[in-house]
C-alpha cells in the first residue's frame, strides 16, 4: 500500500491488535483454523473458563482470579435488569412495541446507556471521583460534600455514582451493594464507596448503581474506558428482555397519551 | 433436469485476493485537498450552493441527481415526517435518552433504529409499501377487481393490511392536502402509481374505512419518478432525525422528568415469587 507521505498522517499498513490471534487454515489463508485470545486458546477456554472470564480477559489482557471472576459475575447479575421503568429499558420497550426490526433493539437500548445519568459516561468520571478521594475517610468526604449541597428539584448527583433517586437513597442499590461487598474481603473502593453513601445520608443521597459498579470495577482493576463500556454491556440482558417481550404484542400495548395529556405551551412562533 | 455441478476448488482464494486491501466504488471519492466527486458530479463545480441538500440525499442514496421540484416536494415530505411530538414512539425514545445525559447523536441514532419499523418511519414502511403498491396495481391492471388484487393481503380485523393505507395512530392522516397542494405548486404532475394510489384509496375507504396517508402518498411518488422500495428506503433511512432532535431538545437535562413511572405504574403478570431450590 503506497504511503502519503505529503499529508500529515502517516497511516499504518496493517491493523494490528494485542487481543486475537487467528491461525490460518494450512490451505486457506481467509479461514481461521484456530483463535487465541491474549494467548489462550479459544477451545481451551470454552472448556475451562466462564463468560465473565473471558469478558474480562478481552477487556484487561489477563484472566481474573477466582475471587474477582466471582465478584465479576456477581456484579453481573446485580446490573442484568434495570428494570423497565429505567428510560433505556423503556426505549427498548417502546421499539419493541412499534415494530422495530428485532435486531434494532438492544443496540438502541445500549445508547440509552451511553450518556452522563446513568450510563458509561458516568462511570468513568465515578471512577475518576472515587480513585481521586478513596485516600481520605469515607465518612469526612461526605460531611464535605454534604457542606457544599444546594438542594434543587428533582434528582441530581452530589458527584458521580452518589445521587438520590426519586428524592431518596436508592434503596436496592444499596442492598446490592452491600450485599457485594459481603461477598469476599478487601474490596477497598466498594467498602469506601459504602462509607461514603452512609455519610450522604442526612442530605437524601446514597450509592446509585453506577457508583457500585465503579467501586467494583477498580477493585477488579478494570480501566475506566472499558469499564464504562462493560457497564452497558452488563445491563444488556434486561433491556434486551423487555423489549422483545414487546414485540409480540400489538402497538396498542403501551400507552399512547391522548391530546388531552400533552400540553403544548409555547404557542408562539 | 440436468444439473451440472461446478466444481469449485475450496483453496482458490483468487476472488477474495483481488479485493484485499483495494476499495472499489461506484458512489464517488475524496480527491484530498482538491476536490470530492458524487457519482461523477465535483462538489466544488456542481454541487454546493447549486444543489438542495435533498437532492444531495437522493444523489447519495441511487445514484441520481432528480429535479429540483421533486426533490422539493420530497422535502416536504420530510417535513411531514419531522413531527416534535414526544408520544411517537421514536421521539419518546430520544425523549428518554435525553433524560439519561446521552448525546444528541447518541438519541438521534437510537430514535432512527426504533423507526425501522414496519409500522412507521417511512424507511423501511416504504420498501414494503412500494413493493405492494406496485403489486396491487399490476393486478388491477391485469383485469383484476380491487376486490381481487387484494385478496392475497394479509388481514386484521377483516381489514386487508397496505403499507401507506392505515395509520398506527387510527386518525385521518392531516399531510395529504399539503403534499397535495405542494405537488401542483411545483407543477408535478399525477403520475400512473399516484393515481392508482388515490383511486385504491377511495376504494378502501368505502369498504374498510381506511385511506391513504403520507407514506403511501409518497410510495406512489417515488413509483412515479422510477424508484424502487430499496432506494426509497435508503433516501428516508433518517427521515425522522428532525423531530427526534426536537424532542430531545425538550427533555435534555430533565432527569427523570420524562413521564416518571411509580413501580406500581408497571403491571407485573408473572409468576407470583417463589423461592430458589
Amino acid at each position: 500500500m503506497k504511503q502519503q507521505d505529503d499529508k500529515n498522517f502517516v497511516f499504518s499498513e496493517k491493523v494490528s491488535t494485542f487481543i486475537t490471534e487467528e491461525v490460518p487454515s494450512a490451505s486457506n489463508p481467509y479461514v481461521t483454523e484456530s483463535q487465541r485470545i491474549y494467548g489462550y486458546d479459544l477451545e481451551q477456554l470454552l472448556r475451562n473458563k466462564s463468560f465473565v472470564d473471558v469478558i474480562f480477559l478481552l477487556l484487561c489482557g489477563e484472566l481474573p482470579s477466582s475471587e474477582d471472576s466471582h465478584l465479576l459475575d456477581k456484579l453481573a447479575v446485580a446490573l442484568c435488569n434495570p428494570g423497565p421503568r429505567h428510560p433505556a429499558t423503556r426505549s427498548t420497550m417502546i421499539a419493541g412495541v412499534s415494530k422495530t426490526r428485532a435486531g434494532h433493539i438492544l443496540p438502541l437500548g445500549l445508547l440509552g446507556l451511553s450518556g452522563s445519568s446513568d450510563g458509561s459516561i458516568e462511570v468513568e468520571s465515578a471512577m475518576g471521583y472515587i480513585s481521586k478521594n478513596a485516600g481520605e475517610v469515607a465518612e469526612r468526604a461526605g460531611i464535605k460534600l454534604c457542606g457544599a449541597y444546594v438542594k434543587c428539584v428533582g434528582d441530581s448527583n452530589i458527584a458521580p455514582g452518589f445521587s438520590s433517586a426519586f428524592g431518596a437513597p436508592d434503596p436496592l442499590v444499596l442492598s446490592l451493594a452491600t450485599n457485594l461487598n459481603n461477598l469476599s474481603s478487601d474490596r477497598y473502593f466498594l467498602s469506601w464507596a459504602l462509607g461514603l453513601s452512609d455519610a450522604l445520608t442526612p442530605i437524601n443521597m446514597g450509592i446509585n448503581r453506577v457508583g457500585m459498579a465503579a467501586a467494583i470495577f477498580l477493585d477488579l482493576n478494570i480501566p475506566p474506558r472499558e469499564a464504562g463500556c462493560l457497564y452497558q454491556l452488563l445491563m444488556a440482558p434486561g433491556l434486551l428482555a423487555h423489549g422483545l417481550e414487546q414485540t409480540h404484542k400489538p402497538i396498542t400495548s403501551l400507552p399512547f397519551l391522548t391530546d388531552e395529556y400533552y400540553d403544548y405551551e409555547n404557542q408562539s412562533k | 433436469m440436468n444439473i451440472t455441478i461446478m466444481k469449485i476448488n475450496p483453496n482458490n482464494t483468487q476472488f477474495w485476493d483481488n479485493k484485499r486491501n483495494r476499495i472499489t466504488s461506484g458512489v464517488g471519492v475524496w480527491r484530498g485537498g482538491e476536490d470530492v466527486f458524487f457519482q461523477g458530479y465535483s462538489m466544488k463545480d456542481d454541487l454546493i450552493g447549486k444543489k438542495s441538500y435533498m437532492q444531495i440525499i437522493v444523489l447519495n442514496a441511487t445514484g441520481r441527481l432528480v429535479e429540483k421540484s421533486f426533490s422539493d416536494w420530497l422535502e416536504g415530505n420530510f417535513i411531514g415526517l419531522s413531527y416534535p411530538d414526544s408520544r411517537i414512539w421514536c421521539n419518546q425514545i430520544a425523549a428518554l435518552l435525553a433524560t439519561n445525559g446521552v448525546s444528541p447523536t447518541a438519541a438521534s441514532a437510537a430514535a432512527i433504529l426504533a423507526a425501522d419499523s414496519r409500522a412507521y418511519g417511512g424507511s423501511y414502511t416504504s420498501q414494503i409499501g412500494i413493493e405492494q403498491l406496485s403489486e396491487i396495481k399490476s393486478k388491477y391492471q391485469g383485469n383484476q377487481s380491487f376486490e381481487q388484487s387484494l385478496a392475497h393481503c394479509n388481514r386484521r380485523n377483516g381489514k386487508p393490511m397496505i403499507n401507506g393505507f392505515a395509520r398506527p395512530v387510527d386518525k385521518d392522516d392531516e399531510r395529504i392536502a399539503i403534499y397535495e397542494s405542494l405537488r401542483k405548486q411545483l407543477s408535478i404532475d399525477v403520475g400512473e402509481h399516484l393515481a392508482f394510489a388515490l383511486q385504491l384509496s377511495d376504494y378502501l375507504q368505502s369498504k374498510f374505512g381506511l385511506a391513504v396517508n403520507s407514506g403511501g402518498y409518497a410510495n406512489a411518488m417515488f413509483l412515479d419518478h422510477g424508484f424502487s422500495g430499496e432506494e426509497a428506503a435508503r433516501i428516508k433511512a433518517a427521515a425522522v432525525l428532525s423531530g427526534a432532535i426536537a424532542c430531545f431538545r425538550d427533555n435534555q437535562n430533565k432527569r427523570a422528568e420524562f413521564l416518571p413511572m411509580k413501580c406500581k405504574d408497571i403491571e407485573y403478570r408473572g409468576p407470583k415469587p417463589r423461592p430458589l431450590d
